[in-house]
Formats: C-alpha cells, sequence, structure tokens
C-alpha cells in the first residue's frame, strides 16, 4: 500500500513534470478501458445475504448488485425512480388487484449455471409463504408478510409464465416486489447449502456474483459476463467495512478506498475542496418527524397536533443543525422520490398560529408533554441535536416537552405494544418509499397488536375507506390520485408531525465514472466503470 | 511449584464460572431477544413466538444457561444472527487478530514504557525526569480514540506514512511488511495507556530501590552507577512492573474495541462493535466470554510467572 501510494505519487509528479499534454490521451484511453476493481468504504460491517431478510440498508443495497427482482426500482435513474421489469418483462393485472400474471425473462441464469424460469420464482415464494414447503423459512416469511402473507395461490402456467393470486385486492403489489428482499435466489443453490448456510454462498441473477468474505476485511463481488442487461464495465468490487466516520473520510482521501456512503456532515466541506473527490447528496425517503399518541389525550386533540407541526422552524433545522442534510418535510414522501406530490399543502413556520390553536385546544397558557426518542437518534447523525432545537420550537409556543431517550429496544417494545399512556409521542426516522407504506402507516386495522406500523393508534375512518379503495385500484393514475388525497388528509389531520427528510451524503474519487447516485438507500455499481 | 500451578488453575474455574453467569444474564437482561431480530419487523406476535420455541428461548432462564453453558465448554458459542455463522469460528479467527495488535501494543509499550522509567529515576529531576513524565501522563490521560484520530489525520491523511485503516492492503499484495506498515498507528494508539503507566511505576519503582541499604553497600563498593542500576536495582524493581505487565495485556485485549473500531482493525473489538451495532446478541455474548475468559488466563499466568520470579510468593500460597 505505501508502495501503490507512493507510485501514484510519483507518477503524478511526472505527469506534472512532463506536461499534461503528452499524457492526456492515455488517460482518456485508460478512462475508457473497461475492468478494475472498485474499493468501496462501508459504514458497517454487512450481514449475511439472504435473499429474503432485511438486515438492514448496508446489507439490503448489496441484494441489489446480486440478485434481481420480478420488477425493480430503476436504481440508474437518480430522481423519481420509475417502476421497471426486471425478470419480469411484462405482467397482467386482474380488474379486482387479486390476481398478477408475469411474464418471464427468458435465457437468464443464476450465477451457479442453473437456469431462470416460473419455477425458480415459486419456490422462492411458497419458501416465504407456505410452511410445508421443504425449505420454507420461517424468518424470510416474517420479512415478507407484506407481500406474500395473504396468498392464494402461485401457479406456473409454463415455463415463463407465473401467476400469483391475492386473496384480497393488492393494487400495491408491484411495487412491494420492487424492495430488495423480494430477491429471487437459485433454488438450486438453496437446495445445495440448505436455509442455514445459504445467506453465506448466495447466488442470484444480478451484475454482480458474491466471490466470498472475510469477515471484518471485507466482501468480494465479481462482474456477471453474462448479465442479462450487459455486464458490468469493472471487474468486480469489494466492500470494505469503515465503521468509523472520520477514518472512512480518511482512506477516501488517501486513495485507500475509492467510494464512499454517509460522509460525516464535518467533513463535507474537506471533501468537496478536495478536487480529485466528489461530494454528490442523496435524498432520502425518509420521514423524520413525531408519531403522537392518538389513544390518550392531550396528542388526541387535532388541534394540539396542528399546533406543534406549526411550531417546528424546519428551514433552519435543514439548513443549519442538518447541514443540509435534509429538506424540511411537507408530508409523508421526500422530494425527488417516487411518491412525492409538490402540491400537498403542509406546515410552515407560524408561532404565532400555533400558540392561537394552543389556546383552542384548551392549553392558553401551555401544557407538558412526554415525548420518547430511541438512544442514538433514529437514524440520524443530528438525532440529539434536532430534538434539543424543535424543543426550543416547542418551548417558545408554549409547549414544555420532555424528551425521554430509551434503548432501541424498550423503543421497539413501545412500537410492538402501541403508545402507552404515560407517553405522548415517539419520534422515529421511517422509511417512506413507497405508497404502501401509507397503509402500514395509517390503517386502523393494522394498530398493534396487529402490525408495529401505527403505534400512535391512528383511527380514521374515512382515510381507512379510501385506503382499502386504493388497494383495489388497478389503474396507477387513478391509484395515486387516491393516495395523494389520503396523504393530504392525514396531513391536515396532524397524523404524525413530519419534520424532515433525510439526504444521504456519498463521495468517491474522480476515477470512478459513470455511478448514480439515486434518491434511494438502494445504489447498484452496474453502470461504474473506472478511469485512470 | 506444581502443586502452586495446580491451586491457581483450580482457582480460576469457579471464576469462570462466575464471569459465565455474568455474561449470560447481562445479555438477558437487555429487553428484546434474537427471535425478534430475526423475525424482522412485519412479523406477527405468532411468528415471533414460533421462533423464539426453534431457538429454546421460551424455556426458564437455568435452564437457558445450563445448555448454552454445556454447548460453551464443548466450544459450541451458538450462531450469529446478522452473519448466519457459527460463534466460535468468528470469535476465534477474530482472536488472531486483535493478538497480533495486543501483543505489537504490549512489546511497544515495554519497550518504550519501561525504558523512559528507567531513565527518569536515574535522571530524577532532570529535564529528561520532567519530559517523560509529563508525556507520560498526557499518555494516560488521552482518551484512546481521540489519539488513534490524531495519528490518523496527522500519519495518514497529511503526511501519508502510515494507512489509516485495516490489516493489510486491499489492492496488493499482502505480506508480512505490509503488516507491519498497518499495525504502525494502531498499536502506537493502544500502547500509549500502558506505555504511560510503565514509565511511572518503573521510575517510582526504581527509586524506591536506589534508596536500598543494599544499593548503597554496591556503591560502596564502588560500583560505577549504570552497573548498580542495571545489575543490582532493576531485577527487584521490575518484579511489580511484571505484574503490571500482565494486567495491560489483559487491558489491551478488552481496551481495543475503540481501537479496533477507528482502525477498522479486523479483531474481536470490531466485531464486538459491529455485533452490538447489529443486536447480534449470541455474537455479543461470546466475544464478551472469550475476552472475560482470556483475560481469566492471562492473570493465572501472571500469577504463575510471579511464583517463578519470587519463591516467596508460592510458599505463602
Amino acid at each position: 500500500m505505501k508502495r501503490s501510494i507512493s507510485r501514484r505519487r510519483f507518477l503524478s509528479t511526472i505527469a506534472l513534470g512532463t506536461g499534461g499534454a503528452m499524457l492526456a490521451p492515455r488517460a482518456a484511453r485508460a478512462a475508457a478501458k473497461p475492468g478494475g476493481t472498485l474499493i468501496c468504504g462501508w459504514e458497517a460491517e454487512p450481514g449475511a445475504f439472504d435473499n429474503d431478510i432485511d438486515r438492514g440498508a448496508v446489507t439490503r443495497t448489496l441484494l441489489h448488485n446480486i440478485y434481481d427482482r420480478l420488477v425493480d426500482r430503476d436504481m440508474t435513474v437518480k430522481a423519481n425512480q420509475p417502476l421497471v421489469g426486471n425478470l419480469a418483462t411484462s405482467w397482467q393485472v386482474s380488474p379486482d388487484a387479486r390476481t398478477y400474471t408475469f411474464k418471464l425473462r427468458q435465457g437468464v441464469k443464476f450465477h451457479d449455471g442453473t437456469p431462470f424460469d416460473a419455477e425458480a420464482v415459486k419456490f422462492n415464494i411458497d419458501r416465504d409463504s407456505d410452511p410445508s414447503h421443504k425449505y420454507y423459512n420461517q424468518a424470510g416469511a416474517g420479512s415478507l408478510k407484506l407481500g406474500y402473507g395473504d396468498l392464494d395461490s402461485v401457479t406456473v402456467v409454463d415455463k415463463y409464465t407465473i401467476r400469483i393470486v391475492h386473496k384480497e385486492p393488492f393494487a400495491d403489489f408491484l411495487p412491494v416486489l420492487a424492495f430488495g428482499t423480494y430477491s429471487i435466489a437459485s433454488p438450486a443453490a438453496i437446495q445445495k447449502y440448505g436455509n442455514d448456510d445459504y445467506p453465506n454462498h448466495p447466488v442470484g441473477t444480478g451484475p454482480f456474483k458474491y466471490a466470498g468474505r472475510e469477515k471484518g476485511v471485507k466482501v468480494t463481488f465479481e462482474r456477471n459476463p453474462d448479465y442479462w442487461a450487459g455486464a458490468p464495465a469493472i471487474d468486480g468490487f469489494i466492500v470494505h467495512p469503515l465503521p468509523e466516520a472520520v477514518t472512512r473520510v480518511t482512506a477516501l482521501q488517501t486513495g485507500e478506498v475509492d467510494w464512499i456512503n454517509a460522509v460525516n456532515p464535518d467533513s463535507m466541506a474537506a471533501v468537496k475542496s478536495n478536487g480529485n473527490l466528489v461530494l454528490e447528496l442523496a435524498q432520502l425517503p425518509n420521514t423524520w418527524g413525531y408519531i403522537p399518541n392518538h389513544k390518550y389525550p392531550p396528542t388526541t386533540s387535532r388541534q394540539l397536533r396542528q399546533a406543534m407541526s406549526w411550531a417546528i422552524d424546519r428551514d433552519t433545522l435543514a439548513r443549519d443543525v442538518m447541514k443540509g442534510l435534509a429538506s424540511p418535510a411537507r408530508g409523508t414522501h421526500a422530494p425527488g422520490t417516487p411518491g412525492y406530490d409538490p402540491n400537498i399543502t403542509g406546515y410552515g413556520y407560524d408561532p404565532a398560529k400555533a400558540k392561537q390553536l394552543l389556546a383552542a385546544a384548551g392549553f392558553p397558557n401551555g401544557l407538558p408533554l412526554e415525548v420518547w426518542i430511541p438512544a442514538g437518534g433514529a437514524g440520524s447523525p443530528f438525532g440529539i441535536q434536532m430534538n434539543e432545537f424543535i424543543q426550543q420550537n416547542f418551548k417558545a409556543v408554549g409547549i414544555n416537552a420532555t424528551f425521554s431517550q430509551q434503548e432501541f429496544q424498550t423503543f421497539q417494545n413501545n412500537m410492538a405494544n402501541g403508545i402507552q399512556r404515560n407517553v405522548n409521542a415517539l419520534q422515529v426516522g421511517f422509511s417512506v418509499d413507497e405508497f404502501v407504506n401509507l397503509q402500514r402507516m395509517f390503517r386502523s386495522d393494522l394498530q398493534p397488536p396487529n402490525g408495529n406500523t401505527n403505534p400512535g393508534w391512528y383511527s380514521n375512518a374515512s382515510v381507512d375507506k379510501q385506503l382499502k379503495k386504493a388497494l383495489g385500484t388497478t389503474n396507477d393514475a387513478q391509484r395515486r390520485r387516491l393516495y395523494f388525497q389520503i396523504e393530504q388528509t392525514v396531513v391536515d389531520d396532524a397524523a404524525w408531525v413530519f419534520v424532515v427528510n433525510q439526504k444521504a451524503a456519498r463521495a468517491w474519487s474522480k476515477k470512478v465514472k459513470g455511478f448514480v447516485n439515486p434518491n434511494s438507500y438502494m445504489f447498484t455499481f452496474r453502470t461504474v466503470s473506472l478511469g485512470g | 511449584m506444581l502443586r502452586f500451578g495446580i491451586e491457581r488453575l483450580l482457582a480460576t474455574i469457579p471464576v469462570l464460572v462466575g464471569v459465565s453467569i455474568v455474561v449470560f444474564f447481562t445479555m438477558k437482561l437487555i429487553p428484546g431477544d434474537a427471535a425478534q431480530v430475526l423475525a424482522g419487523p412485519q412479523a406477527t406476535r405468532e411468528q415471533v413466538a414460533l421462533i423464539r420455541q426453534s431457538l429454546g428461548l421460551d424455556r426458564p432462564l437455568y435452564v437457558q444457561y445450563a445448555t448454552w453453558l454445556g454447548r460453551a465448554v464443548r466450544g459450541n458459542l451458538g450462531r450469529s444472527i446478522q452473519l448466519e455463522a457459527p460463534v466460535t469460528e468468528m470469535v476465534v479467527a477474530r482472536l488472531r487478530n486483535t493478538l497480533v495488535l495486543a501483543i505489537a501494543a504490549s512489546v511497544l509499550a515495554v519497550a518504550i514504557g519501561v525504558p523512559a522509567g528507567i531513565l527518569s529515576a536515574t535522571h530524577k529531576s532532570s529535564i529528561i525526569d520532567r519530559a517523560s513524565m509529563v508525556v507520560a501522563l498526557f499518555g494516560n490521560s488521552m482518551p484512546t480514540f481521540w489519539l488513534g484520530l490524531v495519528f490518523i489525520l496527522v500519519f495518514s491523511l497529511h503526511f501519508r506514512l502510515f494507512p489509516s485503516n485495516g490489516m493489510y492492503s486491499l489492492r496488493g499484495p499482502a505480506g508480512f511488511p505490509d503488516l507491519l506498515w498497518h499495525l504502525t498507528l494502531p498499536a502506537l494508539t493502544l500502547a500509549g495507556v500502558p506505555a504511560a503507566v510503565l514509565a511511572r511505576l518503573t521510575r517510582s519503582n526504581l527509586l524506591e530501590t536506589l534508596t536500598d541499604d543494599y544499593v548503597r553497600t554496591a556503591r560502596a563498593k564502588g560500583l560505577r552507577e549504570p552497573r548498580v542500576v542495571a545489575r543490582h536495582a532493576l531485577g527487584n524493581a521490575l518484579l511489580p512492573v511484571v505484574t503490571l505487565i500482565g494486567i495491560q495485556v489483559g487491558y489491551l485485549l478488552g481496551g481495543s474495541i475503540l481501537v479496533e473500531t477507528v482502525f477498522s482493525w479486523p479483531g474481536l473489538g470490531l466485531q464486538l462493535y459491529d455485533a452490538i451495532g447489529a443486536r447480534d446478541l449470541p455474537l455479543v455474548q461470546g466475544g464478551v466470554l472469550l475476552v472475560a475468559t482470556m483475560f481469566v488466563l492471562i492473570n493465572l499466568c501472571v500469577d504463575i510467572f510471579y511464583g517463578v520470579l519470587d519463591p516467596r510468593i508460592r510458599y505463602s500460597a
């Protein structure tokens, strides 16, 4: 390593000395030349690569590189990624939104050489939904309950056609199938290694093959030369865990790694000012805010929840406290992500109005609130500062909020059991990437104990009715309109106190060409090439 | 001597049982369990209950402890939830890397700390004494992770002398020189505190010994000062230092968690850090048990070694 750095420095010195003109054509040729291994600094050690278990974003994004799904959000597009066919080339949805018939891509092979076909898809779905299946995966079934929880039948129509029938209308099935954990794995590999050991030998059809792991050091991926959409230009990539943020940025600056995720806010200026590096923000489909307790007073008062919403200075919070790593949230979906509607009217910063609403709610002299926040700040590096800032905002209008930090699991238990009487709100950072999340967040029949995504006991009959209608609406444009109406209703209702949509800072060396930094937790290295 | 060794060995058994009880039940005190992590946020309560049953987590705690201990004694520490691999295999592989770092840091700590202490003692109140004691105070007081970050910023980023992370280069061949090169900064960082402690202890012990009667006699016989220090005083002065070195090696094993995280050194500490972040309880449990056991065993070795050095100890025991 020492030698390679000094060699590079030596060469760059020569380049300066002999004049750029002579070397320029050579550099251009080098940029176009395929091959090379991309080294990526990861913020944590990725978990095992089960195709069907969500081990968090640091692992899930790698599933998108190993595996394909029937349909996908196109991560080679920066914003508003369209839903595209992946292993399915076309599909038909029955008018009642229960039956999905997929035509599958032909001639695709898994990395182990076995063919991809309708039987393989059925094997994957049965494995995560049918307890009598030989390779039934209980944890997978739990993880994929949203998509496969109510299946009526899965039928192989012919070698390249599969029909999936739901018991209830499920018009949101396609975007759910695009989620990383709906990846299609090689049945032969699962049979060979068994459920327990398969995650250490993942085999998909994706652009990169898993080529081994040295725990704590690296996970290696090699290009799939037979990838149906065209083989990647690079020979492969290495994921190198670098949990300490300063070390991660330093490794990029010294050239030890080529690409990093989660640049820490304090290092952003140094990376930006470095002529050899690129720093780009990606809007994440993340909604950070508070879930009020809709079951026990005082947050059952809509006016109080609205007062809380008007009291927060989101612009200052996003710009100064979060150093630009967020957008002020107007509703459930972040700008630049597929579910965003620019016409949603949210809440601005208006302390006077907040005070007025507070008085109208019966609290002219203010009131105390107990808010629980998860230890570590719900996935934001600014979690504590954000809550402190908002505490001041609340105080300015008369809401004296006490923020109690709770150990992760205690907090999770409150999510699973619902917010109890002694707590007025939970602070959460939710991934809201598809409309189907509105179902999970606001349906009254998904209150605890039937789920943990509506812990605030939100219940609104008209929202329930509309959500149900959306699940039966197969026309995309109509369903989209319906969801926007629902979103506007829950925003007006202040069902949640929406605060910000977080962004991620990713950075890479200028020799990395063609990387698309999508507005998503997911990304692919399929389009990347390495230049001089 | 053999009897002393066997006695000490037998005495570690209740300590190890105590360690296993603390490790097991501390993990149980944390709310939530492996079943919840495995099942994911979408799972229903019934599904979590089924997984809990399949993992044996629904049985009484003492049964779980007995099962766990029985397996642990046979070398089976369970299975990592996040990495789907046997914990024993994982922690043993990573322990090797931690030992490389801990031994390098121990060697550095002794190589820096002991000579600095001797120099200070033999040049009491001189500029050398004052300077080395100020450095020792600094080394003792600086948080390890801060020192590591400063080293990275200065020696990796600014001077580009050493790599900022890892155990070997990801580009190009990895050999012994490459390992040494990667080892330098983390080992120096980790050696900071023990070197400082050793320097101070060596200094105070040697100063005390140098005022002993037999040393005065040696001087009176006309021996030159370096010989007095090296041949007569040092042996006795270093006896407590040996104990301290042993304790410091134990500290280095446990204390490397921060250094390993800062430098992404693929040892047990980094693994524990990752496992805690991923709520991989079997892995945390296995890692902590291994570190604690190592600590007990190192102390056992120190005890026995001490007995070898000083016969009075094995007789009084």
